[in-house]
């Protein structure tokens, strides 16, 4: 089973896993649905990401669709040891 | 699925401040004339306004909209275009800003906000799920744009809401004042944050969970992965990664482009561009990539300074423009000084091109003597030294003391100070020019006929940066010098494409570093036009798509002519461009010559249309354009040219 990693410093707070997540998922634009989320803190620019337990066992999404959308390679799988 | 509903939400706000009236209306018959953001937003504003309508009353209109590529997964759908009339030039003002507002507008269920009138009282207007209220705003009248998003995320209690604001520059109907969101992102240019000042509105916040859908889902994705891949497979987008928009500034002093010491020269000496290199700014003061909504580029970042003068500072910026204008336009190379005035004119709302151009004008003033400390008011002004400067630009956003002269804008200031200070006023239209132009033919011709006045956003092209070779310029345009930085030859062809291909862009709700607007080997209007058709399933060729983008141009010409009463004259460069040439640098020498630019003037008017000998739009060009209600408006305030 692949597990979802994510590269802190690399992250840019786009959102685009967000919103690649809802539109796998749910075929709508719709971030508020995606089960993966980021926040950026606009006063100290960190950022915090948190998913849901479950994202990886929705039946479209076994492979982290969100790790193929995401620019600059903050997101990544690694199989689990 | 309802065919016409793919891409759009299909509604829109409308919100008259006078009457505190808010109705929710279909946006579908709008969105099938002019598919979204700048061709929308021209579209209601051309419409709406009266032409006697002073732009800082209420009868002004403002539109905030989104495209219908906005929100989707198409890269960088990000942008919001606001669209009113222009207190600094008389005319149009359409600009748009990234960041996360227009996508959550969409999530919210609407494609556009129409606000009219003006609130008795400073309120702002929150959005959130297809509803939407006034709330009061007296308890964030005189803040900042930071302090007032952080306040309006207290109130409502929620962090995720999007936020765009003025700060006092707006509140006190400054002609550089901009509109701020995300603590970032600013529509800068056309002084339309005072348009929202002049409204009472504060702030415009909102929230949407509804999401939307589009209407064939699986090419739409099959043209997005495309698209990716072209994107990451480009050096420019490479770069773009790594060091933002400031990657340009080496380049840009090379072809001449910065606005030395108010535009005395347009090159800086090596070791000044050296000591504001983007690797400087990088390897000393940037703490992360950061980026707008969805998009692969991530040109943002954020920024601290730990030690000296600043330190403490903490934000998010800055565009190349930071480095032209608050660097070369006043001589200060030092980077901390940069980013002070970048988060200066994000926390007061002002517009980084504007409010630097004034103040360039004013430090050549008192070097010529012009104006002295009794019209400063002590201030003693002088190249380099940034510290009256950061005053100086307070003072414009509360307008107190001299800072009330140079609130006015550079052309009004000048009208109002005499004393042959007309000449160092840089602007195009009444508004400030941003840059060095007299390098490059095609991008100054871009850049001076461009509606919105001095701005290389509309028609400047980019193909003389990227030196396009003579037979790709050829094919692309029918033209082989596209590519050639000094010839005159060609560009109006040239600049014809880019302004109708920018209003597409502009039209669609994507950000134009996504498209071969910035470098010609990047994605454009064939791609484009494949993601809009799969989106709302209509079939529209790529030529229709750029047939609605000169009919946007056409809008915003039609409205400078009623409103400003623009004619050829006023699509000339300043006098100081045509009499000085660069004085230092790869293209010393060159300047804007009279002759060559009367020329190039005829070609662009005879391309569009339009006449060459006034420069107002022609009974033939409307009519192929199918502008039939814009050439009746135009006939009856006798401004057509019947031919």
């Amino acid at each position: 089973m692949p597990r979802l990693n994510y590269h802190h410093n690399l992250c840019t707070a786009c959102r685009s896993c967000e919103l690649a997540c809802a539109f796998i998922n749910f075929q709508e634009f719709n971030p508020a649905k995606a089960k993966i989320k980021i926040y950026l803190d606009r006063s100290s620019g960190s950022i915090s990401l948190c998913t849901e337990e479950n994202c990886i066992y929705t039946p479209d999404c076994r492979e982290f669709t969100c790790t193929n959308y995401c620019p600059s390679g903050a997101l990544y799988t690694t199989k689990e040891v | 699925m309802d065919e016409q509903a793919g891409g759009w939400t299909g509604k829109l706000l409308r919100i008259d401040l006078t009457t505190k009236e808010i109705k929710v209306e279909s946006s579908l018959s709008l969105v099938n004339h002019y598919p979204g953001g700048r061709g929308l937003g021209q579209w209601v504003i051309f419409n709406e306004i009266p032409v006697t309508a002073d732009p800082l009353e209420k009868e002004n209109v403002m539109v905030f909209s989104c495209g219908p590529l906005t929100g989707t997964m198409a890269p960088a759908s990000c942008r919001l275009s606001i669209d009113a009339k222009n207190p600094v030039t008389g005319g149009m003002a359409s600009s748009n800003m990234g960041g996360h507002f227009a996508p959550e507008l969409k999530f919210a269920g609407f494609d556009a906000v129409i606000v009219t009138g003006q609130a008795p009282a400073p309120v702002y207007l929150y959005i959130n799920n297809g509803k939407a209220c006034l709330k009061h705003a007296e308890n964030l009248w005189g803040l900042g744009t930071r302090e007032t998003e952080n306040r309006i995320k207290q109130e409502l209690m929620d962090k995720y809401t999007r936020i765009i604001s003025i700060g006092p520059a707006g509140e006190n109907l400054v002609k550089s004042a901009c509109i701020i969101g995300d603590e970032s992102r600013a529509a800068g240019r056309g002084a339309l944050g005072a348009v929202m000042g002049s409204k009472n509105l504060k702030a415009l916040a909102v929230r949407g969970t509804q999401g939307f859908s589009i209407f064939n889902p699986g090419e739409f994705l099959h043209e997005v992965n495309q698209y990716r891949e072209k994107l990451n497979r480009n050096e420019v987008i490479k770069t773009l990664r790594t060091l933002g928009t400031p990657a340009t500034i080496p380049g840009a002093n090379q072809m001449c482009r910065l606005p030395v010491r108010n535009f005395q020269d347009d090159h800086w000496p090596e070791d000044k561009i050296n000591s504001v290199h983007p690797e400087e700014f990088k390897n000393n003061y940037r703490v992360r990539k950061l980026s707008c909504f969805n998009c692969p580029v991530f040109c943002s970042a954020f920024y601290r300074i730990k030690n000296g003068e600043f330190a403490g500072l903490a934000c998010e910026g800055f565009e190349a423009n930071l480095v032209w204008n608050f660097q070369s336009r006043i001589d200060i190379n030092h980077p901390p000084a940069a980013l002070k005035f970048h988060e200066m004119c994000i926390d007061l709302g002002l517009d980084i091109d504007n409010s630097s151009g004034v103040i360039a004008w004013a430090l050549e003033l008192f070097e010529k003597g012009i104006i002295t400390k009794k019209d400063t008011g002590g201030l003693t002004l002088k190249w380099g030294d940034y510290t009256p400067v950061m005053e100086l630009l307070h003072k414009i956003a509360y307008r107190e003391g001299f800072g009330d002269i140079l609130a006015r804008g550079v052309k009004e200031a000048s009208s109002l100070l005499q004393r042959e200070s007309e000449y160092f006023a840089i602007h195009v239209k009444n508004q400030e020019l941003v840059e060095g132009i007299r390098s490059l033919k095609g991008w100054a011709l871009g850049t001076v006929v461009a509606p919105r006045g001095g701005g290389h956003l509309n028609g400047a092209i980019t193909t003389e940066i990227g030196k396009l070779s003579r037979q790709d310029s050829r094919e692309r345009f029918g033209v082989e010098t596209a590519g050639v930085p000094t010839s005159y030859e060609g560009k109006p062809q040239v600049v014809f494409w880019f302004e109708k291909f920018k209003s597409v862009v502009d039209m669609m709700g994507l950000c134009c570093f996504i498209t071969c607007w910035l470098h010609y080997e990047l994605p454009g209007l064939e791609e484009i036009t494949r993601l809009f058709n799969a989106a709302t399933g209509k079939n529209l060729t790529a030529g229709e798509i750029m047939k609605t983008g000169q009919r946007i141009h056409n809008l915003e010409k039609a409205f400078n002519t009623l409103h400003a009463g623009f004619q050829r004259q006023d699509d000339y460069p300043p006098r100081r461009l045509m009499d000085e040439p660069i004085k230092s640098g790869p293209f010393k020498g060159e300047m804007l010559e009279q002759n060559h630019w009367d020329k190039m003037l005829d070609e662009y008017y005879n391309l569009h249309g339009w006449d060459p000998e006034t420069g107002l739009q022609t009974r033939s060009g409307l009519e192929g354009l199918g502008m039939e209600s814009v050439l009746e408006k135009l006939k009856n305030n006798r401004s057509l040219v019947e031919k």
